[in-house]
């Protein structure tokens, strides 16, 4: 039987490279589709994989706190008393006594122009205690490529970031080298290593000057943080501790405030997780579209097929081929058409996969975008599904030929 | 075994067209005798091909019951008529039906295939039945790259393949010259005579039916005569024209 099966597929094979330009772009449509699933999949697992890399980096025994629009432009915040809001110094210390506490870094953040080798640019600097950074030392934030982190006692020294280091001035800026920030010099003592990391959700690390809290101090009068990492000493404190700082901040702001989100590692992997859902759906809604359009092909190709070989169809039946074998035949030549699309289709999606998680990760947007094998298996099997679904029709058309009429009306 | 390799027993067909019923065979009893050559002849519109095609199984008939081999085809389902006419019958068509984009001995090999030979063997045999009705320099030419005689010669070797009992023939000259009508019509005879085939020809022309042993005329959907060809010397010999 599997002798046959062989056979059968040889032969529909050949069948299909005889078909020609027409099957080639009946393919189209299933090519846009596989293509669009595979590159969908990879791109939103690629997004999770790097997002669930940064978070497993902080540990699961994290709590995020951030004030209320801390996503929208903090550009000048520091300095103008724009009505963004920031941590006032005694909940940041309520917060570090809980006893649930074991690490906080409440790091902050503004812009300033910098000035390297008499060229000027704008870059986000972050100002941290480098006390509290050894704690957060594993969190992958400040793993440095050359040199040293910032350290206790460090002054105007400074941490950048590679693409700091190599693409914001007219030279590259290298270690030892001094830079001036909001005009005062910072002797630069570590480059960080190239990473999609983006500090809680503010600027790409590659991107960032980090310098000491104290230094930032002398530049900028306010220094209040606008984000908080807290680790608290065990994973089952994550709750507890969160209650606490909520209460905190109700304390401040009133009952139902708004002014503070508090977030578990878990929290935000669920929310990412679901929006991540969302969008997949949505894409999945726009590829099963062109699957269904290249289906329509499909059939349509096999309709003309099974129309233009009615006699072969008939001299076949007529010398001995049985309606299962013809039926066989034809659905997997459509099949087959499916799977060529399915082939192609999974090439061009990784291909765009790829090409965009290349180009997102390089623009600071972390995409780690991997091949599954499973997905392949998977969008082949499905495409050469779609194509035997779509052949069906005309493939039972051609079983149920009656010889005769498949033979004189051909005559 | 039985007798006849063929037999229809009070066989009718009628066709719908639109309200109209047309009766085109009107209750007809044939027996074709194993290794007998007959020739089916009657006016356009007679029935003949119907009746070929029924006598063939290619076509069941309305009412009646046509056997095969002593099997009653009624009693088949599609899949096991066709591996019985597979194996049994092999058709030779006036417009030679070959697969075009197959060579030569890829057709002769397709019958073989749905009879489950293997690949090797389908190959020995298709190259040695093509060798044998003299195209053993055509087997990797396609249809369209020979001549008619050429083609009808692939038909019968396509027809021979899985060595049936029967050969059907449907005005196997129609469509080819005189000369390659008569190779033809000759390479028939000589598996009638040689091989001991049952041989199964319709034809519209009286000398070609006279190759036959017997012959049916059909007119109107009914049997006229079943009659022995009296053979002279010089009819035997085979003069097409």
């Amino acid at each position: 039987m599997s002798q046959i099966g062989l056979e059968v597929f040889r032969f529909a094979l050949r069948n299909l490279t005889h078909q020609g330009l027409r099957s080639y772009l009946t393919l189209l449509g299933v090519v846009i589709g596989i293509a669009s699933i595979v590159t969908l999949i990879s791109l939103g697992a690629g997004l999770n994989n790097a997002v669930v890399k940064q978070f497993e980096q902080l540990g699961s025994n994290t709590l995020f706190i951030t004030v209320g629009a801390v996503a929208g432009g903090n550009q000048e915040s520091g300095q103008s008393g724009t009505n963004l809001k920031t941590f006032v110094d005694a909940d940041v210390e309520k917060i570090r006594n809980l006893p649930e506490t074991a690490d906080l870094l409440a790091p902050v953040v503004s812009s300033a122009t910098v000035e390297f080798a008499r060229s000027t640019s704008k870059v986000a600097i972050i100002g941290f205690d480098p006390a509290e950074g050894e704690s957060f030392a594993d969190s992958g934030f400040f793993d440095v490529q050359e040199g040293r982190t910032l350290e206790k006692g460090d002054g105007f020294v400074a941490l950048i970031g590679s693409n700091v280091s190599r693409e914001l001035f007219d030279k590259d800026v290298r270690l030892r080298d001094r830079i001036t920030i909001e005009g005062r010099s910072f002797r630069v003592i570590g480059i960080t290593k190239e990473s999609a990391q983006s500090f809680g959700g503010g600027p790409n690390t590659n991107d960032t000057i980090f310098i000491s809290l104290k230094a930032f101090e002398q530049i900028y009068s306010n220094a209040d943080p606008i984000f908080m990492l807290v680790r608290t000493k065990t994973k089952d404190d994550v709750a507890t501790a969160k209650a606490k700082v909520e209460r905190i901040f109700e304390q401040r702001y009133g009952k139902d405030q708004k002014e503070v989100v508090v977030n578990t590692s878990e929290q935000i992997l669920e929310s990412i997780g679901s929006v991540l859902g969302l969008l997949q759906m949505f894409l999945a809604g726009v590829a099963s579209i062109s699957l269904l359009v290249g289906g329509i092909g499909i059939m349509n190709t096999m309709i003309m097929a099974v129309l233009e070989r009615t006699q072969e169809i008939g001299v076949m039946k007529a010398i001995g081929a049985t309606t299962t074998l013809i039926l066989s035949l034809f659905l997997l030549e459509a099949g087959l058409i499916g799977l060529a699309g399915g082939v192609i289709g999974v090439l061009v999606g990784y291909g765009l996969a790829f090409l965009i998680g290349a180009i997102a990760t390089s623009s600071g947007l972390a995409l780690d975008v991997q091949l599954d094998f499973l997905l392949i298996l998977g969008a082949l099997a499905f495409s050469m599904l779609v194509g035997m679904i779509s052949g069906l029709i005309p493939s039972r058309n051609a079983a149920n030929m009656d010889p005769v009429v498949a033979l004189r009306g051909a005559e | 075994m039985s007798d006849f390799v063929i037999e229809a027993r009070n066989v009718t067909k009628t066709y719908e067209l639109g309200e109209v019923p047309v009766h085109v065979l009107k209750g007809v009893d044939v027996q074709i005798k194993r290794g007998e050559f007959v020739s089916i002849t009657g006016p356009s519109g007679s029935g003949k091909t119907t009746l070929l095609d029924v006598l063939s199984g290619l076509l069941r008939p309305t009412r009646g019951e046509i056997l095969i081999d002593g099997k009653k085809i009624s009693e088949m389902d599609d899949n096991a008529l066709a591996h019985v006419r597979g194996k049994t019958i092999g058709f030779v068509f006036q417009s030679f039906h070959l697969i075009n984009r197959l060579t030569a001995l890829e057709n002769v090999m397709l019958p073989l295939w749905f009879q489950g030979i293997s690949e090797e063997e389908r190959r020995e045999i298709a190259a040695r039945t093509l060798i044998s009705v003299g195209l053993g320099d055509r087997l990797h030419h396609r249809p369209t790259e020979l001549s008619g005689g050429q083609r009808q010669r692939v038909a019968i070797a396509r027809a021979l393949a899985t060595d049936p009992d029967v050969i059907v023939a449907d005005e196997p000259t129609g469509n080819l010259d005189s000369q390659s009508g008569a190779t033809i019509l000759n390479m028939i005879d000589e598996l009638n005579k040689k091989e001991g085939k049952t041989i199964l020809m319709v034809t519209h022309e009286r000398y070609v039916a006279e190759r036959a042993e017997r012959i049916i005329h059909i007119k109107d959907g009914l049997i006229q005569s079943s009659e022995k060809v009296r053979k002279t010397k010089e009819k035997a010999k085979g003069d097409y024209k």
